[in-house]
């Protein structure tokens, strides 16, 4: 298999005894066309089958299933590590010794907010069912955590919050955004500004540093600071992390809707991503489907909009969570606002705006090169160039900067600005050449390589230059 | 003798002087420091086939920006008997102040950047981040706990700016590729170029 899944989120019914104001599947009584207990075990041991590690059972309400003990059971005997997320409502002792008993691995409470906001958000004496629940889970030594969706209904009383969960003994915590799906999408004034990404990641910084409970942000809260790496060694215990490499979905991961549905995630619900139905084909059978998941399997940088088209993350990335820009503004293509390095880089434009000596940004771009820092040397060199558009060595200079962002149109079309200044700019057509060759033009990126090395001002490193792309090429 | 940098708040960069260590015993010694910056490693290369002629690279991270001007003072000192002073160099640095969140270092084209893969969580798992795998201890090598600090560090040295500013043997994060403190070294190139791109 070219993609190994490793984890799935299943929702195993659309039926909840609770109808909260910012779920994003508007669940209520559970459908009809949900999977039978045959069909459920069935999926369960697909799911094995295909070497999954965990698996996270989530609704609706999970526990209002009455065979979910069953499919717990059938999960970990298989060798899957079972999670569920629960609003807490009918996990009393009863039904947490039976999951104890099934294998469970982890229970996660769903807590949205201090009693009342959580009350508020759920419904009446849902936090002392919770608060119950957690008890009880320790007692009987379960794993535990807790889920909590940030909105503008709970982004005040985080502090609070998380001294309330360390008061319950609660050990890990998981924080995601809101997004305007489901019920979320008629409450628009609970949806929080991109801004508050930013205050986000600090107070899961601040939370990770104090070390009395371990934080989790979702995949949509984000990226690439260095508060989150740290945040992520903290939580994970290991100083060995990686920066973020994008969404699982149809990577290493899936989603199951109640019906069978197989999908990249479950918050991706959109009839366009549903990949196929258990119903009909074996699981094995979509994952492995070459047109499966395409939409993120295929997706490149190029395709992006706005700034992440450009942002030097973006083929890592490719626009942070696609739910985010989906449900925000209608395409897994579109800008992702709620990137805190979409923020700065917004930051950084306004700054140079006002900025007009010349020399003083090409230093200081030029600094910025030295040191790596290739995307705002970038910005500062377009501000440049926009007050001084042939300044020459600034056009070479971003050509570079570009080209290390991974931009390799842009790249091109710096190397052309400055060999429209001098025709027999070695540098700049070399420096064309390279981009060419990135983009997957490589005879005639080598062609062009070849006159710039005939070229007056050519030196030893582009005949290497050359030699390699040749080497390459054929 | 002096030449200007430009360096980042936060970040790291290097100045490269060369010497005859070797056959002269005379070596470039870091003689102050402005309370703004400090030194993290060095490194002595042989360079241009010479045993004799040694490339001293000094990496200093910027930690302060309360003076944004500040001067690094060298001297070439004999090492048999420090008292005698052959040259000195000042290396004048003008700081710009970070005054923003900080990001993880990343390009797609640095080679030895910190590219690391997708965190897997298998027995197996290959979680890099800049460090070759099975380096159990590569988050502290040669003293310098570069695990926990900065992604383009790696053993104590900062890859990523290292790997930037040499492209194709041109050291670009040198202000200039044929450094000459009396010294003849590498063979003169009249073409300067400092952005040479990685593929």
């Amino acid at each position: 298999m070219k993609y190994q899944p490793i984890t799935c989120v299943w929702e195993v019914t659309m039926g909840c005894n609770m109808r909260c104001g910012h779920c994003g599947s508007s669940c209520a009584e559970p459908l009809p066309d949900e999977l039978t207990t045959a069909e459920a075990i069935n999926l369960c041991d697909q799911i094995a089958e295909m070497g999954l590690k965990w698996i996270t059972l989530s609704g609706g309400e999970p526990l209002t299933r009455k065979d979910i003990p069953l499919l717990v059971q059938r999960l970990s005997q298989k060798g899957v590590s079972v999670n569920i997320i629960t609003n807490g409502w009918l996990l009393d002792r009863s039904m947490a010794e039976q999951l104890k008993e099934s294998g469970i691995a982890t229970v996660a409470i769903s807590i949205d907010g201090t009693r009342e906001i959580h009350d508020m958000i759920r419904r009446k004496e849902a936090f002392s069912h919770a608060k119950s629940s957690f008890r009880i889970l320790r007692e009987l030594g379960i794993k535990t955590g807790a889920v909590t969706t940030i909105t503008n209904q709970n982004i005040h009383i985080l502090r609070e919050l998380k001294e309330e969960l360390i008061r319950m003994g609660v050990k890990t915590w998981q924080v995601q955004l809101g997004l305007p799906m489901g019920n979320l999408k008629e409450r628009p004034n609970w949806l929080l500004e991109p801004e508050k990404v930013t205050d986000i990641i600090d107070f899961c910084y601040e939370t990770a540093k104090e070390g009395r409970i371990k934080i989790y942000p979702a995949d949509c809260i984000g990226y690439y600071t260095k508060k989150e790496m740290e945040i992520k060694k903290i939580s994970y215990e290991t100083d060995m992390v990686s920066i973020w490499d994008g969404c699982n979905a149809g990577i290493r991961g899936f989603g199951i809707l109640h019906n069978g549905d197989i999908l990249g995630c479950t918050s991706i619900r959109d009839r366009n991503y549903i990949e196929g139905n258990i119903k009909e084909r074996s699981l094995r059978d979509i994952w492995k489907d070459e047109n499966s998941f395409s939409w993120r399997r295929n997706i490149k940088k190029e395709q992006l909009k706005g700034e992440c088209k450009n942002c030097i993350y973006g083929s890592k990335c490719l626009g942070g969570c696609p739910n985010t820009r989906l449900t925000m503004n209608g395409s897994i293509y579109s800008e992702n606002k709620y990137c805190a390095y979409n923020l700065r880089l917004t930051k950084i434009k306004k700054k140079q705006e006002n900025v007009t000596e010349v020399e003083k940004l090409y230093e200081i771009a030029d600094g910025m090169i030295k040191q790596g820092i290739y995307q705002e040397a970038a910005i500062i060199l377009k501000r440049l160039l926009d007050l001084e558009p042939e300044h020459r060595n600034a056009l070479l200079a971003k050509a570079y900067a570009e080209y290390m962002c991974g931009n390799y149109e842009m790249c091109k079309k710096d190397n052309v600005k400055a060999m429209k200044l001098d025709s027999n700019d070695a540098q700049a057509l070399g420096g064309y050449a390279i981009a060419l060759f990135k983009l997957g033009d490589k005879k005639e990126a080598v062609e062009y390589m070849r006159r710039a090395v005939k070229l007056p001002g050519s030196s030893k490193e582009l005949q290497e230059d050359l030699a390699r792309m040749e080497a390459l090429n054929y | 003798m002096n030449r200007e940098y430009v360096a980042l708040e936060g970040k790291v960069f290097k100045v490269e002087l060369l010497s005859h260590l070797g056959s002269s015993n005379y070596g470039w010694c870091l003689s102050s420091l402005p309370k703004e910056v400090i030194l993290m490693a060095t490194e002595n290369i042989p360079v241009g086939g010479r045993d004799t002629t040694l490339l001293q690279r000094f990496y200093f991270g910027v930690v302060g920006s309360e003076k944004i001007n500040v001067d690094i003072n060298f001297t070439m000192n004999c090492w048999s008997d420090l008292t005698k002073v052959a040259e000195n160099f000042t290396a004048n640095v003008r700081i710009v102040p970070s005054d923003t969140e900080d990001f993880v270092s990343y390009s797609e084209n640095e080679t030895n950047a910190a590219i690391p893969y997708g965190f897997v969580l298998t027995e197996d798992s290959v979680v890099k981040y800049g460090y070759p795998c099975g380096v159990q201890d590569a988050s502290l090598k040669y003293g310098y706990p570069c695990g926990v600090q900065d992604a383009s560090l790696k053993y104590g040295y900062p890859c990523g700016v290292q790997d930037a500013s040499l492209k194709y043997g041109y050291p670009c994060g040198v202000q200039d590729a044929n450094l000459k403190y009396g010294y003849a070294c590498f063979e003169s190139s009249k073409d300067t170029r400092p952005y040479g791109y990685p593929y």
